[in-house]
């Protein structure tokens, strides 16, 4: 692989912060297929990227989330030591209200291994999870609750976090219907 | 509409979040033609063509039986009935074959039985 050079590359001078108002999760024991990350790339764009899509298992699918604008964020923690460099992904987010899904959401997420596909405000995606590790509940960093005041915000906020070698862009497709055997 | 010239495969027909596309739910049958067609050309996995969809989009109509071909080595002379026009004799020979009482294709020779002298003679 060889290095370019890296302008700046806004198409339409878009480059707008947050995430969408929707994320795409799903169990990590559902997945069929993942993925595969670059293993020879021919420059540096194809070493960012991720080819294919995520295949469920079938019978199983992925589903979408509801989110408060400007209360999701997609992070890229980079952690370890010299020669032991990765990444740690983090997803923010606030669904509003605390009605019996999204508890129940949270009462089987908490311990259990997910994945989540985030959509940024240009519409690039980012997959959290792959064959060898899943996306896990940290906690919920802006609390969940009712809040105090009546003029507070009732709903549950959650942190997932995945630990990752690189950072990639996901370019493949997300069907929110049951995968078939066929 | 499209639904005659694609098929969903691998999924129950829904809506797929698709880069560039944004959500597609491909249990509408009103769909454009158009938009189906670019994604199936896109290779989107969840597109599958139909026989009527090769024949209508892309005109590639469905293979036509090819003529049974000669066996090389075997040539017809003038006159003679073209190998393949030869009406096939194998059944009723098998079944001839089946019947004799010497199948073997080498005929015996009759024993000459000796002649008993007449004695009117």
């Amino acid at each position: 692989m060889d290095f370019t050079d890296i302008n700046k590359n806004l198409p339409n001078g878009e480059n707008m912060g947050g995430i969408a108002q929707k994320v795409y999760f799903g169990f990590w024991a559902d997945v069929q297929s993942w993925p595969t990350k670059p293993s020879s790339p021919a420059d540096i764009e194809e070493n960012g990227v991720l080819t294919g899509s995520v295949e469920m298992k079938a019978g199983k699918r992925m589903f979408e989330m509801y989110i408060t604008d400007d209360t999701g964020e997609f992070n890229v923690e980079s952690v370890g030591e010299v020669d032991g460099k990765s990444y740690v992904l983090h997803l923010n987010l606030f669904h509003p209200g605390m009605q019996k899904k999204i508890l129940g959401f949270m009462n089987a997420a908490k311990n259990d291994n997910l994945f989540f596909i985030v959509t940024d405000a240009e519409g690039q995606m980012y997959l959290m999870g792959d064959a060898m590790r899943p996306a896990v509940y940290q906690g919920a960093p802006d609390g969940g609750g009712t809040g105090r005041e009546t003029a507070a915000r009732k709903g549950m906020s959650a942190e997932f976090t995945y630990k990752t070698g690189n950072v990639y862009v996901y370019e493949g497709t997300v069907p929110l219907t049951e995968a078939t055997s066929a | 509409m499209w639904q005659k010239y694609f098929k969903v495969v691998k999924i129950v027909p829904g809506r797929v979040v698709i880069p560039g596309h944004g959500t597609v739910d491909f249990s509408n049958e009103n769909l454009p033609l158009e938009l189906i067609k670019e994604l199936y050309e896109n290779d989107l996995p969840y597109l599958d063509i139909t026989p009527e969809g090769k024949e209508v989009i892309y005109n590639i109509k469905p293979p036509v039986p090819t003529p049974e071909k000669k066996q090389p080595g075997v040539v017809s002379t003038p006159g003679e009935i073209p190998l393949k026009d030869k009406p096939d004799y194998r059944i009723s020979q098998e079944k001839e074959k089946t019947f004799t009482k010497n199948p073997s294709p080498v005929k015996r020779k009759r024993r000459k039985s000796k002649k008993i002298p007449d004695n009117n003679e």
